[in-house]
């Protein structure tokens, strides 16, 4: 009996003494404009703003708007909570980015982190991502247009989404998950789910300055615009100032900010300067 | 069924609200009468068990039966690690304070070698050799043997009219901890004698005491004789010179030079220390701090860039100043008075980064 209790001490609990939990795989909830597996920490309170700014170059971009300064691709204003420190809900509101899709739009998330990397211990880190986003548009009067609304569920749009990352050293992290959005109404001949892949990274650079970066890539074949479709791609320089501020300021080729607007109607391509310049203001707070 | 199972039941159910409504516990179990006793069964004792029998009369902060109703030693015990408890009604208590618990500035086990000192290099020492950090707040541990609180220059920090409140009442000392210190809601009367009664199973023994066998036997013979006044004055006089009614508190100014610093000759191995247990009892993770640090390179060249400059985020500053709290970002750095951390091991400390920073 006191053998089975030594071997009980030495597989279960010495291991988990040595498995120091690793944190800030990234520093944000999102990494550029895609998710992260990170989570708020327990009472923690997100407030954040991101902004997409018009065409930096190209036709609707150079000096004459500024360099897309003055357009307002989308914005987002939005919180987070964590309701415990592997469970975090969000509400946030944002303009709507693509022309193609649904805007003014309510968003509720909610994020449950299933496994933590730990030293010594499981390699990397689960998290599983639910969108819901629900369209305050005006209804329009064209029925080939998604706001036609014919159906009041048609103003709601839906993500789900499972990421896995794993911090390799303070300097790299790199993430990958798979992505499935939902549409209630999408255009004639599209089919209403899409798949998708997804990639994330961050290169710290110093203990304030990292670098990230990250894409996503859709599998349906009946997206309308599928020839024309581009897959999103963004990259950021990250500011940590150490008081709970996050910023980051990005390029990315996507006017939208949520999954139900980028990852479906990104059709801006890059090499015709159709990427945008856009930012990130994060403040965690606790009341 | 025999008869006395059922009379066994019918006290039970009779006899369980008055199991209920009972105080869980009070200082009154630490005053025990102390009959015929060895000295070595004295040492054993509680410094308070023994200083009451010789008549040394209670200090204000005695938990007795009528002010402990609902309290308990397991709720002060939840308040202090947990912020949070089961409270009368048998729900959770909303938590006390969401950017702090009480242990991120004090330890619960005894820090100091000395009882009688405030030295900043022997309780270095003393943690690293009981694995123990090194905390900006003094030890609740001996705290219900102390006669005053929230000493010397914390006036300044919070002002004469209220520390004069706080000063010979450790309740009211422990309330301004609770708004003050840790952010949080104010404590109710049940929450604080819980934290008092948990305060009060921390209190010093006599063996914490520093005796020699002389000392010992005056105590000990002091006791044997209830009538002798004087005696017993000079036992209690004896057992209150062998630690301090009180910790010092000296703020300690960042030096004027912060590219010189304090002029002393930093040591990097006691440096790591400083760091390990101190920074990183907060810092580690973001325990309690949204800045989140560690061993890696970047957190340490970090302060070490900072540390010579006139900012905010010098750790100069910071340690001996602190920061403070805002509207929405109530989370702030507690300051380091001298007695806590010295200028000595500031200087350590940030030998200890340089030394890191170097290829």
């Amino acid at each position: 009996m006191k053998g089975l209790h030594i071997l009980l001490v030495v597989a279960f609990y010495l291991p988990a003494r040595s498995q120091e939990i690793v944190y800030q795989t990234f520093k944000h909830g999102r990494i550029v404009t895609t998710q992260s597996t990170e989570t708020l920490k327990t009472w923690d309170w997100d407030f954040y703003v991101m902004h997409r700014f018009g065409d930096l170059v190209g036709p609707n971009g150079g000096t004459t708007n500024t360099f897309g300064l003055a357009n307002a691709a989308d914005v987002i204003i939005g919180f987070r909570y964590g309701l415990n420190d592997n469970l975090e809900v969000g509400l946030s509101r944002n303009k709507g980015g693509s022309p193609l899709a649904l805007d003014k739009n309510f968003n509720l998330h909610l994020k449950y982190r299933m496994l933590r990397q730990k030293h010594r211990g499981t390699p990397l880190s689960l998290s599983v991502f639910s969108l819901t986003s629900f369209s305050t548009a005006q209804r329009s009067l064209n029925p080939a247009s998604l706001k036609y609304f014919a159906k009041f569920i048609h103003r709601f749009t839906y993500h789900f989404q499972i990421m896995a990352a794993r911090k390799f050293s303070h300097r790299f992290s790199l993430q990958l998950g798979a992505g499935y959005t939902h549409r209630n109404i999408a255009y004639s001949g599209e089919s209403n789910g899409i798949a998708s892949a997804l990639f994330g990274m961050r290169l710290q650079l110093s203990k304030i300055y990292g670098i990230v970066a990250d894409a996503a890539f859709p599998f349906a074949s009946h997206i309308r615009l599928f020839d024309t479709h581009q897959p999103y791609l963004g990259i950021a320089l990250e500011i940590e100032t150490g008081g709970g501020h996050i910023f980051n300021i990005s390029l990315t080729n996507a006017r939208g900010t949520i999954e139900t607007d980028f990852i479906p109607y990104t059709i801006e391509r890059i090499d015709q300067g159709e990427f945008r310049l856009g930012f990130t203001l994060s403040r965690y707070m606790r009341f | 069924m025999k008869w006395w199972y059922f009379l066994l039941i019918a006290l039970s159910i009779g006899l369980f609200p008055t199991y209920l409504l009972r105080p869980l516990s009070s200082t009154s179990e630490y005053v025990a009468p102390m009959n015929a006793m060895d000295p070595e069964e004295l040492l054993r004792q509680n410094v308070y068990t023994v200083l009451h029998n010789l008549g040394d009369s209670a200090p204000p902060h005695v938990v007795n039966d009528s002010s402990a109703t609902y309290a308990s030693k397991q709720r002060g015990r939840d308040l202090f690690f947990k912020g949070m408890t089961i409270g009368p009604d048998g729900s959770t208590t909303p938590v006390q304070s969401k950017m702090f618990k009480c242990w991120a500035c004090h330890n619960t086990v005894r820090e100091d070698p000395d009882l009688r000192k405030h030295d900043p290099e022997a309780r270095l020492q003393y943690a690293k050799e009981h694995g123990i950090p090194l905390l900006p707040a003094t030890t609740v541990y001996g705290i219900v043997n102390r006669q005053s609180f929230y000493n010397g220059d914390w006036s300044k920090k919070y002002g004469p009219d209220i520390v004069a409140k706080v000063r010979h009442n450790l309740r009211q000392a422990i309330q301004l901890c609770a708004i003050g210190c840790a952010q949080g809601r104010p404590l109710k009367d049940w929450e604080i004698e819980s934290i008092l009664m948990f305060f009060w199973d921390l209190q010093y023994k006599m063996a914490d005491l520093d005796w020699t066998a002389d000392e010992l036997e005056f105590v000990h013979r002091a006791l044997q004789r209830p009538h002798d006044q004087a005696m017993r004055d000079s036992a209690i006089h004896l057992i209150k010179s062998k630690y301090a009614p009180f910790s010092p508190a000296t703020f300690n100014p960042p030096p004027a030079d912060r590219k010189a610093g304090y002029g002393l000759q930093g040591r990097p191995e006691v440096g790591r220390d400083v760091y390990r247990m101190s920074c990183l009892h907060c810092h580690k993770n973001g325990r309690f701090a949204y800045l989140y640090l560690d061993e890696d390179p970047f957190s340490l060249k970090l302060l070490r860039k900072h540390f010579p400059r006139y900012s905010r985020y010098s750790a100069y500053q910071v340690i001996c100043w602190g920061t403070e709290p805002l509207p929405g970002k109530r989370f702030y750095m507690p300051q380091y008075t001298k007695q806590r951390m010295s200028p000595q091991q500031i200087e350590d400390l940030r030998a200890y980064l340089e030394q890191q920073a170097q290829p």
